[in-house]
């Protein structure tokens, strides 16, 4: 198998890789999304992220992924139950991917030769338990974001189309990568993702040098370097799974409660989505480092990240989203 | 540069992005058609064994394979066809500028999977027409042709040994750092490009039988690989190269590292700046003027408005499938029904139990709305106020702050002094237009011909990337300085009405705001002319303005 870059090699980017590792522990806080420029390993990311976490117990063949026979929809091939382990699994979407492809559709081959009429699964099935990776994601056609939306919200594929009526479990985490000087997200889209964090290249010359000199010893010898960050990915890979035990134990106090509904009045987000963003990362981040509690201080380091996209836009506001979060936290923490 | 030295660098740079795609994704080649680029593919071809050609209306089936549905058919078994990437030698990507960005995407996942045949690219384009930035950014050899005159292929061929690896070849520290640095003060943020330069300096080592890159090679890389998208070129006295102002402060251990090394890379960075200015590429300015101008998103792709695959269905008709049309299996299946006992009759033999014909095949058809781009024509000078301009800024802004919805594009020609110019281009990005909207500033005469004449060839642009145009003006409609620049009211007046009458034919719809304190009769003729609206608005304000726009907009 060809060797992924390690996530734990990843230089820099500690927002990202936090982001990233916070929906690993916890995928009900959403996806994630990347604004930034190009060649910032968004995309190695995201692969590393996939082949650091512990592998997926699967019934062999299934569609969807499914951890149990029974939950192997009637509309797969019969099974014999084998399990197998895999990668969780990263699914690239494509722009100028067809809604066929997405949502699955009638199987046109079988159709036609054999006169059957058989659904074929698409990508939001393939992605089921794992990452729905979306690259410039501001470039993508509506009618795929709307659907994506859905099916984001409800974690639940239901096509309906050429004769068929089918539906199927599809809960992944979306995780979104774009430029935001290529065009904007719309706000509806930018609201379901829990998180979002911006990239830049390193600015640093020694960082920059840092990452070419580590890819560059990565594409020399892929299987020496990464024996060598094997350490370090067990760390977090550790982490991770003890983070996802931890997770149901921890507490979260009135408090801290509060602060999190006060900040986001303060900032004056729709909904209440705002509020469980934080909640559920804060959980996550408190869960990741070992605490039992979630403080203040753990919803004050993911309040950007939480809370940045989901301000209203102001055209006539010149300050960044972030700097408006930060200026709330303030104002609340007063 | 001389030619010779630069077909032979090319040479290799051919050469090595068709050994190792991998290593090196590809090669840009920006040059127009003509006797040059003919002998260039023609020694492509003679080289390197005939590649595929990839063009803009290829789909995904095309490109990554697929199911033939008419060869199925008519032979009753599953007939599959290979995409172009699978098996392909070498890619020949022409008029590259135009790719249309779900075919960028796809070619660029495939090059992040190392699975991408070796692509050369053509660049044909014209001004700001480029390659998209992300093709860009992968691709390591980027060459500008379009002054070289005499190419001779057959001496820039390098005997490469089939046995040579570049991973046996080591990179020193300071070579490294060197070309951080340079990169970095040469304003090339990406991180590919570095990456490239050291493959590609290990090539030419390897090439000699070194174990060990040179400060000649790590040089000669610098020249071919960064030199070319380089937005500056690094000052030749740097001694200070100046490195990590702002390191991180945590890790002491590294930092002194970088600092020593900061001295000793100071020969090697003049040495490669030396090299880089003895073989300036030639339009380095241009290059990054347009390269900075973002906004360009896809330059091309024409055809939006029927559209095979987006948009509001239409009723399915008879065609064959493939570039981009899907077959709509109901129709098809509907199509095919009424013939089954006669059919049947006709080929007992088949044992299909429906029995469907290619004609039968029906594919959907979709319709999209074309994307629309309202171009402002704002009014800069003295006597149009100030305060007008900031009102336009703030329409622009509004209406960008809801583009996504409305599908639409924002550009705005501004016009004061002798002449007019575009200060954005037509673009959807809010970030975009406040940076660019912040440092334009009024005063001076009235060139309105000049200002309409800029937003007409700005609409006429749009047109060809298949948007479709509306002109706003805002202005007092008190033109005094004629299309050549001379002050003069009444050839101003002419200029603008010959101008008007244009913007009739073109049949762009079009918009004129009135901002005069008093309605302008001469102005109403004009917008006349043009076949547009006419409208005083003495108290323009920000979000009426963008409201009447909005509302008279083709939808």
């Amino acid at each position: 198998m060809k060797q992924v870059y390690p996530f734990a090699a990843i230089v820099g980017q500690d927002d990202m890789k936090l982001a990233m590792i916070l929906t690993a522990i916890d995928p009900k806080i959403g996806g994630v999304l990347v604004f930034g420029d190009r060649g910032t390993g968004k995309s190695t990311a995201v692969r590393g992220l996939s082949a650091l976490l512990p592998k997926l117990t699967v019934v062999q063949g299934c569609p969807i992924n499914s951890a149990r026979l029974e939950d192997v929809p009637d509309w797969g091939p019969e099974l014999d139950g084998t399990m197998v382990e895999i990668l969780t699994p990263v699914v690239d979407l494509p722009l100028g991917v067809s809604e066929d492809r997405v949502t699955g559709a009638l199987d046109i081959e079988r159709a036609l030769m054999e006169g059957v009429k058989a659904f074929q699964s698409g990508l939001l099935a393939t992605a089921n338990r794992g990452y729905l990776y979306i690259d410039e994601i501001n470039l993508l056609e509506d009618h795929i974001v709307d659907l994506l939306l859905d099916v984001a919200q409800s974690g639940e594929n239901v096509v309906e189309r050429e004769g068929m009526s089918i539906r199927h479990p599809a809960r992944f985490v979306l995780i979104g990568s774009g430029n935001p000087e290529e065009g904007d997200l719309r706000p509806q889209l930018l609201d379901r993702f829990g998180l979002s964090v911006d990239v830049g290249s390193p600015s640093t010359v020694t960082d920059r040098v840092t990452v070419i000199r580590r890819r560059d010893e990565f594409d020399t010898d892929p299987e020496q370097f990464c024996q060598n960050w094997r350490p370090q990915e067990k760390i977090i890979q550790d982490a991770i799974i003890i983070a996802r035990e931890q997770l149901a134990v921890i507490v979260v106090s009135d408090d801290v409660l509060e602060f999190c509904a006060k900040l986001c009045m303060t900032l004056g987000s729709d909904g209440l989505r705002g509020e469980l963003a934080l909640l559920r990362a804060g959980r996550a981040l408190a869960a990741y480092q070992g605490g039992d509690t979630v403080t203040l201080a753990h919803i004050q380091q993911i309040a950007p990240m939480a809370l940045s996209h989901r301000l209203r836009r102001d055209p006539l506001d010149e300050a960044g989203s972030g700097a408006r979060v930060q200026r709330a936290l303030d104002a609340v923490l007063q | 540069m001389t030619d010779q030295s630069a077909c032979d660098t090319l040479g290799l740079a051919l050469q090595a992005a068709i050994r190792w795609p991998e290593q090196f994704g590809g090669v840009i080649l920006r040059m127009r058609a003509g006797p040059v680029s003919d002998r260039v593919r023609a020694f492509l071809g003679d080289a390197f064994g005939q590649g595929t050609r990839v063009h803009g209306a290829m789909d995904r089936t095309a490109l990554l394979g697929g199911i033939d549905p008419i060869a199925t058919l008519q032979q009753g078994t599953l007939v599959r066809i290979d995409g172009v990437l699978q098996g392909a030698k070498w890619l020949h990507v022409p008029m590259a500028e135009r790719l249309p960005t779900a075919l960028t995407h796809i070619l660029n996942s495939r090059m992040d999977a190392d699975a991408c045949p070796p692509l050369i690219l053509w660049d044909e384009g014209i001004d700001d027409e480029a390659v998209s930035d992300s093709l860009l950014d992968r691709c390591a050899f980027y060459f500008d042709l379009s002054d070289v005159a005499g190419f001779d292929p057959a001496a820039s061929l390098r005997d490469i040994p089939n046995d040579l690896c570049l991973d046996n070849v080591t990179v020193t520290d300071q070579q490294i750092n060197a070309l951080v640095v340079f990169a970095l003060q040469g304003g090339v943020t990406s991180l590919r490009l570095p990456l490239f330069a050291l493959r590609f300096a290990k090539l030419l080592a390897a090439l000699q039988g070194r174990k060990q890159t040179s400060d000649a090679d790590i040089t000669a890389a610098v020249v071919t690989v960064v030199a070319p998208r380089l937005i500056e070129i690094p000052a030749p006295d740097a001694q200070t190269p100046t490195p990590p102002d702002e390191q991180s402060k945590g890790d002491a251990a590294p930092e002194d590292e970088g600092e020593a090394k900061a001295d000793d890379i100071a020969p090697l960075l003049d040495m490669m700046i030396a090299a880089v200015q003895a073989n300036l590429p030639k339009n380095l300015l241009e290059n990054s003027l347009g390269r900075m101008g973002a906004g360009r998103g896809n330059a091309g792709a024409g055809k939006r408005q029927r559209s095979n695959t987006l948009g509001r269905p239409k009723p399915s008709r008879v065609g064959k499938p493939g570039y981009g049309k899907r077959i709509d299996v109901l129709a098809t299946l509907r199509a095919a029904a009424p013939w089954q006992k006669i059919r049947r009759a006709a080929r007992p033999d088949v044992s299909a139990k429906f029995i469907i014909f290619p004609r039968d095949i029906h594919v959907k058809q979709y319709e999209m709305p074309s994307e629309r781009v309202v171009i402002f024509g704002v009014d800069a000078s003295g006597s149009a106020a100030l305060a007008r301009l900031s009102e336009a800024k703030g329409a622009i802004e509004i209406m960008l702050s809801d583009a996504y919805a409305k599908r639409d594009y924002v550009a705005l020609v501004g016009f004061r002094g002798q002449s007019a110019e575009v200060l954005l281009p037509p673009t959807r990005s809010l970030v975009l237009a406040k940076k660019t909207l912040a440092s334009f500033a009024g005063g001076g005469g009235t060139p309105l011909a000049s200002g309409m004449k800029c937003a007409l060839e700005l609409a006429e642009k749009s047109k060809r990337d298949g948007r479709t145009p509306t002109l706003a003006f805002l202005t007092d409609g008190k033109a005094n300085i004629a299309l050549d620049g001379s002050a003069n009211r009444d050839s101003a007046m002419i200029d603008v009405t010959q101008l008007a009458g244009f913007a009739h034919q073109m049949g762009v719809s079009s918009i004129m705001i009135d901002v005069g304190r008093r309605p302008n009769a001469k102005l109403e003729q004009v917008a006349v002319t043009m076949g547009g609206h006419y409208l005083p608005l003495p108290l323009a304000d920000a979000r009426s303005v963008s409201n009447i726009i909005r509302n008279s907009m083709v939808e």
